[in-house]
């Protein structure tokens, strides 16, 4: 029991349901919409299921290398991504006032990346530093700041409203993880091995579409995805599996 | 390299290739009956996402529930119980599987794509993680997941997902739950000792009779609706419909007078109905397109 951040019945459903929305919006032909779910879930995912010291480590690397590339080559949607997921990293391994803070400055690289000047995108990021600088200090938790980071490329994909009304629902799904489900026990662990898989799967998916200069596309979008379901598969693994520790999480 | 071919090898043995060999079916049968043509190259790629994503995805949720499967004698001999490999290769092998699978599924469409994801997501989340344990009807959650080779399969020719493939992928939905409830049943003591809820230990053998009747009357229904949609299979939907009379009998055979040898012969009634729809029905189809 030790490993729960407290009860998770109600944010497992509430996982469980977006995710099927996302598989959803793959089925209607909503490519877009599905990988933004995806990649706000995973981060709750991750959120849920933090990554221990030498994986945080090498997953933070791997995502300096993807931001620097995708500056190099222009790719500003990509070093959104990155710039986020790191950020979101570093401060799943922060409590208190430090992951707030990392929290807080998550969105601002790919901000400045794009450039500040639509009002749009003003009001929203200083919504969402607002609420996730709310929310870091009254949980000092993950859920939270997780969300706000993922979420925010979204400000340069569908537009300012779309990332608008997707952080508000991030905030929605991040406040039933950290907040009303601490009441409801809780039944599950987390497979550390697999998370790692989820968030390397990820960077795969981030890394191929830099490297080879196409941009997002129908391959990109199914690799961070299948990453996102590995990281909820991760975060569910019931509390009965007594596996024991792999070499990874021996030496966290 | 004997050791690495060794390894391989159980990871493929954590495929469970029998029922592999079954989704692959319905896969291809599905794939056929959707009346895009047969083109080596979709064929191709429909393989490595039925033995990556469908194969990967049973790997993966024995992967997660090996401590289940160390307590019960039919499954002790698996790969990870019996430490023939590490959590760490099975992880890895199982993620290359499931990644092959998606992106060759990509490459067909995204609707195969979806599929393959949907099956991870059904089986691994909804029904080995959340459910399975919990609730004895969780078995109807990873009949849906049983039933996303088929809908790939039908997206793979057809380019879509629509009614008739849902339909086709739902024979395999209302099917799953007979032939797993009896094995639950013959394995009853196995899974009780695992703390796994089945429907035949928690609601006793005469519910558990009337809704395996259900199951067998809604296989040779379904069959019949995608004759009539299609215009074509109906020798294979008579066919059925006498198996599954057949089985029907037997269902309530074993209402009556319920036991373990009565449980075994019913997976034997019950496990060709599928196969007989999926191989059936596509050459049944092709005769009457004159192909």
């Amino acid at each position: 029991m030790d490993s729960c951040n407290g009860g998770r019945r109600l944010s497992c459903l509430s996982i469980i349901v977006a995710g099927l929305s996302v598989l959803a919006s793959m089925a209607v032909d909503a490519w877009m919409v599905a990988l933004a779910v995806g990649v706000a879930l995973s981060g709750v995912a991750s959120a849920i299921a933090p990554l221990s010291g030498r994986r945080l480590c090498l997953a933070v690397l791997l995502l300096a290398s993807s931001l620097l590339l995708g500056l190099a080559g222009g790719h500003s949607l990509y070093v959104s991504i990155a710039a986020s997921f790191a950020a979101s990293l570093v401060a799943s391994g922060r409590h208190g006032v430090s992951g707030g803070l990392t929290a807080l400055l998550a969105p601002l690289p790919g901000l400045t990346v794009q450039g500040l000047g639509d009002e749009w995108i003003t009001l929203y990021s200083g919504l969402a530093l607002v609420a996730a600088s709310l929310y870091a200090y009254e949980h000092t938790g993950r859920g939270h700041s997780f969300t706000i980071a993922s979420v925010s490329p979204l400000v340069f994909v569908s537009g300012p409203a779309v990332a608008l009304a997707a952080a508000l629902a991030g905030l929605q799904l991040s406040a039933l993880v950290a907040g009303l489900t601490t009441s409801y026990g809780c039944p599950f662990r987390r497979d550390s091995g697999m998370a790692f898989t989820g968030v390397v799967l990820v960077l795969i998916g981030v890394l191929a579409g830099l490297l080879t200069g196409f941009g997002p596309g129908e391959a990109t979008y199914t690799l961070w995805l299948t990453g996102y379901l590995f990281l909820v598969a991760a975060s569910l693994v019931p509390l009965s599996h007594k596996r024991p520790a792999t070499s990874w999480e021996a030496g966290s | 390299m004997e050791t690495l071919a060794r390894k391989i090898a159980d990871i493929l043995v954590m495929t469970k290739p029998k029922q592999l060999l079954l989704l692959m079916v319905t896969m291809y049968g599905a794939y056929l009956l959707s009346g895009g043509g047969l083109e080596v190259q979709t064929l191709l790629l429909l393989t490595i996402t039925g033995i990556g994503a469908a194969g990967g995805v049973t790997a993966l949720n024995m992967y997660i529930e090996y401590d289940i499967d160390e307590l019960m004698s039919r499954t002790r001999g698996r790969p990870l119980p019996s430490k023939r490999i590490t959590p760490e290769e099975a992880l890895a092998g199982i993620t290359l599987l499931i990644v092959a699978g998606a992106l060759a599924g990509t490459l067909i469409n995204k609707y195969v794509a979806f599929a393959a994801l949907a099956g991870f997501y059904f089986d691994i989340i909804g029904y080995t993680e959340v459910a399975k344990r919990r609730s004895e009807w969780a078995l109807l959650v990873g009949s849906i997941a049983g039933s996303m080779p088929a809908l790939g399969g039908w997206a793979a020719g057809s380019g879509s997902i629509n009614l008739e493939g849902v339909l086709l992928a739902g024979i395999v939905f209302v099917w799953q739950p007979l032939h797993v409830a009896f094995i639950h049943y013959y394995y009853e003591d196995d899974y009780e000792r695992a703390g796994v809820p089945t429907i035949p230990g928690k609601l006793g053998p005469v519910y558990f009779a009337r809704l395996a009747a259900a199951s067998v009357i809604a296989v040779p229904a379904l069959t019949w609706t995608i004759a009539v949609l299609m215009g074509a299979g109906y020798f294979t939907a008579g066919l059925v419909t006498l198996m599954a009379s057949r089985a029907l009998v037997a269902v309530a055979r074993f209402s009556r007078e319920p036991s373990r040898e009565m449980a075994r012969s019913m997976i034997k009634y019950a496990s060709p109905l599928v196969g007989i729809v999926f191989v059936f029905m596509p050459v049944e189809a092709a005769l009457a397109a004159g192909v």
